[in-house]
């Protein structure tokens, strides 16, 4: 089955139909949007007026939230990635009692909302957590000897285990479509583990991978809660920029540049995504 | 291990590609007891079986009664719960697949998708880290073996069912492996295609005759065609084992002569011998049958008989004594030949024959003849027990 017939385009049933609908949604999604737009590229009067604009783009604060919102969102994609392979591998290929009860509570993940599990967290690894508490008390130090948290390293920790399941869960889905006798040719043709899994598993995952990866990048890139309740100092990524500016500063007008450049940012991740859930589609077609 | 593997593939790697199948001793598959459980289903019990080197044994038998688990314990795929199996004079039970040295051809041919022909031919040297000489010298002469030598380049997935299983072949045989595993190897493939790939795979065993095949299957014509031995299976245990043509002839039980080849098999009493005792005479329903004794029942014995299809033939006029009256209750035309169904008193049988002129009428008289050498007499055992 080289080709897949895909099913005919629905036909517009007529332009009224369509435009109700596109004018509702232009009226409670876009309109917001496009007046965040304006107010980052205008002044008071509505003229365009650009130098504040590009001020904020080139003031230190802005470039320094782009770079850790990145950073951080690379990292965390990255790691979500790692996890999640190595997880999926686990999960189909190893066998160990409960293997099914783990799957679900990983997937179930997904469903929890993220500033629990960070607050979970600083339950955990937090100053006063379990981990520290119980070091503490078992070395005689007097600061908690733990304090990742509280940085860059605790946000990303947080994201991977928010993240992680969205890896996963493509991925295991691709693996289950993966012909076991394939696995099993391999090595009875002399390969060991690694070569397997970077000579078959590996190749057939990476479709997964990369919808899974950008989908991690797109969401960690926009996260908010768990940087607002990881609460670390210095930490400050462009979605916490927009709160400060506009909740904390009310500086709408800078609030708005930065949104639109978060906007933008967003547009692009999701221009990835779609290119690789197409890629995904693509491979899964010529690969039945 | 991994040192059983290099100094198997030392052996492989130096010999002239004539006879690339070194050391015929070790090349020989061997069953000892072999018992194969899940939970409380035995799957495989107390199979003993040995394929010799160079021989093409060929495994048949119903859906179920364990023909892959009995493959796959050899490739490594299961560990038996009992028994044990060498491959050569190594005893493998506990060895892991990858260092096992074995070829291994499946169903739907198991290519990777990622990889050009090239590539998969290349796979099992790849493991073993052979060079890069060796392994193009190699990749084109298994190619070459089975016909592929053009197709280096390609996809899997732009290649056709048969091609892809020459491949998945010339992928097995790239590791000089010292016994082929076939899992219906050809099932997945057209009848056409099929009675081709069997013929290719019969060239295949002519210019390596030392290679070892233990082959799957359920087409009773690809293990007739290409088997040494025809190993039966019935419930996880051997039912049958013998060369083709003594199955064929000679069925040693009810069960292998119905499974291969459909043989009509009659339940009756011995009701006389030959002087010499190896001829017997069956009371069947009112009739008198006589077929080789090859069990050495006595007067008396509950039997049955087993008669081949094309065995019967119309009885030539004027011979009563071994002649059979029955009536045709129903033909069924094939083309080149017809199966006609006879009834024999209560029992049915079923002959072949050339297509009549005249179309046969349904319940006329036909009288029927077979040579008593054809026919075997085996102890009584119940239909489908
Ligand atoms: N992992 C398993 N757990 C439980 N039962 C199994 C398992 N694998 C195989 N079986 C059972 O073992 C029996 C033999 O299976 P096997 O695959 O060897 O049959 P087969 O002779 O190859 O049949 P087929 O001609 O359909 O391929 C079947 O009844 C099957 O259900
Ligand atoms: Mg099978």
């Amino acid at each position: 089955m080289a080709e897949v017939a895909r099913p005919p385009r629905l036909r517009p049933p007529g332009s009224a139909w369509v435009l109700l609908p596109l004018m509702l949604s232009a009226a409670v999604f876009f309109y917001p949007l496009a007046l965040v737009l304006r107010e980052a590229v205008t002044d008071g009067t509505g003229t365009l007026h650009l130098e504040r604009a590009l001020r904020v783009l080139n003031s230190h604060i802005f470039l320094a939230a782009l770079t850790n919102t990145l950073r951080i969102a690379l990292a965390s994609t990255l790691g979500c990635l790692l996890l999640g392979f190595v997880l999926g591998v686990v999960l189909t290929y190893v066998p160990f009692p409960g293997r099914a009860l783990a799957t679900r509570l990983i997937e179930t993940f997904i469903a929890l909302p993220t500033f629990l599990i960070t607050l979970a967290f600083t339950f955990i690894y937090g100053s006063a957590g379990i981990v520290n508490e119980t070091l503490m008390q078992a070395t005689g130090v007097t600061l908690p000897p733990l304090d990742f948290l509280y940085s860059s390293w605790g946000v990303i920790l947080a994201e991977v285990t928010v993240y992680m399941p969205f890896v996963l869960r493509p991925l295991m889905a691709a693996f289950s479509t993966l012909d076991r006798a394939q696995i099993e040719v391999a090595s009875s043709l002399g390969a060991r583990a690694p070569m397997i899994v970077r000579r078959i598993l590996l190749p057939a995952a990476l479709p997964a991978l990369l919808a899974g990866g950008s989908l991690c990048l797109l969401l960690t890139v926009n996260e908010f809660g768990i940087v607002l309740f990881i609460g670390a100092k210095g930490v400050i990524t462009l979605p916490l920029l927009v709160y400060s500016k506009a909740i904390q500063e009310f500086d709408y007008p800078t609030a708005c540049v930065v949104a639109s450049a978060n906007l933008v940012l967003s547009m692009g991740l999701y221009g990835l995504y779609r290119f690789a859930l197409n890629k995904v589609g693509g491979l899964n077609a010529d690969l039945v | 291990m991994a040192e059983v593997i290099d100094t198997k593939w030392e052996e492989g790697a130096g010999l002239a590609p004539s006879s690339p199948f070194a050391g015929a001793a070790e090349q020989r598959i061997h069953f000892e007891d072999v018992s194969v459980r899940y939970g409380a289903t035995t799957v495989l019990s107390d199979f003993t079986l040995t394929v010799n080197p160079g021989e093409i044994v060929a495994m048949l038998g119903p859906s179920g009664s364990g023909k892959t688990t009995a493959l796959r314990a050899v490739a490594g795929f299961v560990t038996p719960t009992e028994g044990r199996v060498f491959i050569g004079p190594r005893d493998v039970t506990h060895v892991a697949p990858n260092a096992r040295n074995i070829g291994m051809v499946v169903q739907n041919y198991a290519l990777f998708p990622h990889m050009s022909v090239a590539e998969n031919v290349a796979f099992g040297l790849r493991a073993r880290r052979a060079d890069k000489t060796l392994v193009a010298a190699r990749v084109a002469e298994c190619l070459a073996l089975v016909g592929m030598e053009a197709f280096a380049g390609r996809m899997p997935r732009a290649l056709s069912g048969g091609q892809q299983q020459r491949v998945a072949i010339a992928r097995a045989l790239a590791i000089r492996p010292t016994v082929l595993l076939l899992d219906e190897p050809l099932s997945a493939l057209d009848a056409q295609i099929r009675r081709q790939m069997v013929e290719e795979i019969g060239r295949l065993h002519a210019e390596l005759p030392d290679l070892t095949i233990f082959y799957v299957t359920h087409d009773q014509h690809e293990a007739l065609t290409l088997a040494d031995r025809i190993a039966i299976m019935r419930n996880g245990r051997l039912a049958a084992l013998d060369t083709a043509r003594n199955l064929y002839r000679r069925p040693p039980n009810r069960f292998a002569a119905e499974f291969l080849g459909r043989a009509n098999v009659l339940a009756g009493e011995v009701c006389a011998l030959s002087e010499d005792g190896r001829m017997a005479e069956l009371a069947v329903d009112g009739h008198r049958l006589r077929g080789a004794n090859l069990h050495g029942l006595g007067p008396g014995d509950r039997a049955l008989i087993c008669i081949r299809p094309h065995h019967l033939t119309p009885a030539p006029a004027g011979d009563a004594a071994r002649r059979l009256d029955g009536r045709i209750a129903h033909v069924d035309w094939q083309g080149a030949f017809e199966v006609l169904t006879i009834q024999l008193g209560t029992a049915e049988l079923r002959m072949t024959a050339t297509p009549a002129a005249e179309p046969h009428r349904i319940g006329a008289g036909m009288a029927l003849f077979y040579d008593p050498q054809d026919a075997t007499v085996l102890p009584h055992e119940p239909a489908d027990g």
